[in-house]
């Protein structure tokens, strides 16, 4: 059965008998935070895996002078890791600054708009073109105007890292506490994170990889 | 099989963890490609010019005093010949001269290039039993830009593309460091001498069979030297 935010709210509170009806009242508070929790843990196993991953095909506007594809149409991007033309041909992702790095076809994201290099998708650099765009996905976004019925994307058995997170933070909410219980909730945090990224990991079994990927330094993965 | 420039760069790629696309991107690899094939070209057609060879030919009717054709683009002229109208079983060769030597030729057959351009000497009268010019030259060698582009040198230089790729992939990256975000992890450290002797040895090795396959050639005619470009003639 999938968890909602009062249960993460509600399993929170249990990591502590301090923990009283006061510090989680906040309906707004309490989503928000949650979701903020979820989202960090999308990303740190992005980075990791692609378990949580997904593709979408996009259209570009038609140009000239060039063309881009919106991507916040898709809100549930996390990171992007592979651009396809209609045919399969990679399109290569560059810096603004730096579009020698790649060959053609190429682009460059800025904010979340895709942008074109030069005429580099074909046809003149003019009409639209559909894109596959593969990426590893976010958690649904809560409504932090909405009710704490609304449920987590992060599977059932890994929902216990939002409590863990949550507790830690009613912790340091709740002035006064020992300041050690936040520094245990935390480790116990990185613990279970780093098992829950483990487990996320092997779940597609024994890659063979020639080169570390995807990896989390400036340049995204491969 | 001919080799895509994505065969090369793979086998490129292979020697080492760190040739990898984020430190060697797309941009980087395809130009260093670019100059080791070009490279390994030029010392191939010091060892025979004949082995990349291709002609043109330029047929009748025929321009004296301006350009009569435009030549492709071509690192070397090879040789020259001429085929007579009724008569297209024997050719003759003609000499390919200089641009400062043409006066020489006011009375006779021979042609010349300036601006990439074919030019002919002589008169109206010498060319008038001329049908077509074949004109034999080592073309220039284009960058490669896609992936998918096929590599002009044959099979038999792959291993020593790949290894001098390779080579300049360790130039590249070594020292670079392993995590740009967590400068403590150190640098790349790769052993650039071992790649650069295997890929020197893969290139003299390449080089060996050029020179072989260039000296059976010679030897199945009786020790005429077919291979020397005959611009030295011309030049004579």
């Amino acid at each position: 059965m999938p968890t909602s935010v009062s249960d993460a709210v509600a399993r929170a509170a249990g990591y502590s008998v301090q923990s009283d009806a006061s510090l989680t009242q906040n309906t707004s508070e309490m989503i928000a935070k949650v979701n903020a929790i979820q989202n960090e843990v999308f990303s740190r196993v992005a980075a990791e895996n692609r378990f949580f991953a997904s593709s979408v095909a996009l259209t570009s506007s038609s140009g000239p002078p060039s063309r881009a594809i919106d991507l916040s149409v898709q809100p549930s991007i996390e990171r992007l890791f592979l651009v396809q033309m209609a045919d399969g041909t990679l399109v290569r992702p560059v810096d603004i600054e730096d579009t020698a790095a790649e060959i053609a076809p190429r682009y460059y994201v800025l904010g979340q708009t895709l942008n074109e290099v030069g005429t580099d998708w074909g046809g003149g650099g003019i009409g639209t073109v559909v894109f596959t765009v593969w990426f590893a996905f976010t958690a649904n976004q809560l409504d932090p105007t909405g009710n704490l019925a609304q449920l987590l994307t992060i599977p059932d058995q890994h929902a216990d890292l939002v409590s863990i997170r949550l507790a830690s933070y009613l912790a340091g909410k709740d002035v006064g506490r020992d300041p050690t219980e936040i520094q245990r909730l935390d480790a116990l945090y990185d613990a279970r994170l780093s098992v829950v990224i483990d487990a996320l990991t092997h779940y597609a079994g024994a890659v063979r990889r020639r080169f570390v990927s995807p990896n989390a330094f400036p340049g995204g993965s491969d | 099989m001919a080799h895509t420039y994505l065969d090369i760069l793979d086998a490129a790629r292979d020697y080492s963890e760190w040739f990898d696309r984020p430190r060697v991107p797309g941009g980087p690899a395809i130009r260093m490609a670019s100059d080791v094939q070009r490279d390994l070209y030029f010392k191939a057609i010091l060892r025979d010019p004949w082995r990349f060879a291709q002609r043109t030919t330029v047929s009748a009717p025929f321009t004296l005093g301006a350009p009569t054709a435009n030549l492709p683009a071509y690192h070397t002229l090879l040789m020259a010949d001429v085929n007579y109208l009724g008569d297209t079983n024997f050719p003759d060769e003609i000499p390919i001269v200089s641009s400062e030597r043409q006066t020489l030729y006011q009375q006779g057959t021979a042609v010349f290039v300036e601006g990439g351009a074919l030019w002919l000497t002589g008169q109206t009268d010498d060319w008038s039993d001329v049908a077509s010019i074949t004109v034999w030259y080592i073309p220039t060698l284009s960058d490669l830009a896609q992936e998918t582009d096929p590599i002009t040198l044959p099979d038999g230089a792959k291993s020593a593309l790949v290894l001098a790729l390779a080579a300049r992939f360790a130039v590249r990256v070594n020292g670079f460091p392993i995590d740009d975000a967590q400068p403590a992890k150190g640098t790349i450290t790769i052993d650039v001498s071992s790649i650069a002797q295997m890929a020197q040895a893969a290139e003299a090795e390449w080089l060996k069979q050029i020179g072989y396959q260039r000296t059976r050639a010679r030897a199945a005619i009786r020790g005429m030297d077919i291979s020397m470009p005959k611009i030295v003639q011309g030049l004579s």
